[in-house]
């Protein structure tokens, strides 16, 4: 998710409920839907009937919908809301 | 002041892990794309060995004839390249240390196979692109037992 994100980067995530309506252009964490114990983190482009449509912000090395297809809805964990800052450690990666 | 003292103390809480990036989360490999790629360049160096050179004298045959072997260069160089990349994310990202021992000769297997594509961009060698194939054909297999398959190998052309 280069430049939104870094490796290791803490963001805060808001869980969405039943009727999950997360926002075009988020960030949001979803369940890989084939590899069932990860979660992805990737920018929803679009809603389409068979799901989620999800791409990574660095389009050369990220494997998204691209490749996965649209992400059934139900995998959808939540949306990010915010952030951490980076601790010293972690800057300039 | 505040705010990085409440990212140092949420930054110290446990966080469940989300993937950003491919190779490892994907866990999608499959020796094809090396292949597709290695059977461009035998099929290139093929073209370019049937290649004939115009008559001397007919400017038009010759123009075409250096665009048609341009391109038949580049595209060679271009697939010789893909291929070492493919390869080489099977043998960096894919193969882990336990598959040594199954496979002593892996890393040889790569590196051999890694140098045959660049042979066959330095050379219109038709020899080094079908030796290409076969270290091909020689991962597809060891990459195929270490899954515990036994796909065949299956060519496009």
């Amino acid at each position: 998710m280069q430049p939104t994100l870094e490796p290791g980067d803490r963001v805060l995530v808001r869980r969405l409920g039943r009727d999950p309506t997360p926002s075009l252009g988020s960030v949001v964490v979803t369940w890989h839907p084939q590899r069932s114990k990860l979660r992805l983190i990737k920018r929803l482009k679009s809603v389409e009937e068979t799901g989620l449509w999800l791409l990574g912000d660095n389009p050369a090395e990220s494997i998204d919908s691209r490749q996965l297809g649209a992400v059934p809805t139900k995998l959808l964990i939540g949306e990010v809301v915010g952030r951490l800052l980076r601790g010293r450690s972690e800057q300039g990666r | 002041m505040l705010r990085s003292a409440l990212s140092a103390l949420a930054c110290a809480l446990p966080a469940a892990v989300a993937e950003a990036h491919c190779d490892g989360p994907c866990g999608v490999y499959d020796p094809a794309s090396a292949r597709v790629a290695a059977e461009a360049v035998l099929s290139m160096t093929k073209k370019l060995k049937a290649l004939e050179a115009p008559a001397a004298g007919d400017a038009a045959a010759l123009a075409a004839y250096n665009n048609t072997f341009g391109r038949y260069v580049a595209i060679k160089e271009e697939e010789a390249q893909k291929t070492k990349k493919e390869l080489l994310i099977l043998w960096t990202d894919y193969f882990k240390p336990d598959h040594l021992a199954t496979f002593p000769d892996l890393h040889d297997t790569f590196w051999k196979a890694a140098k045959l594509c660049s042979a066959c961009k330095v050379n219109i060698d038709q020899a080094k692109a079908e030796e290409l194939m076969a270290a091909v054909e020689k991962i597809h297999g060891m990459f195929w037992q270490s899954k515990g398959r036994s796909d065949a190998w299956v060519t496009a052309s």
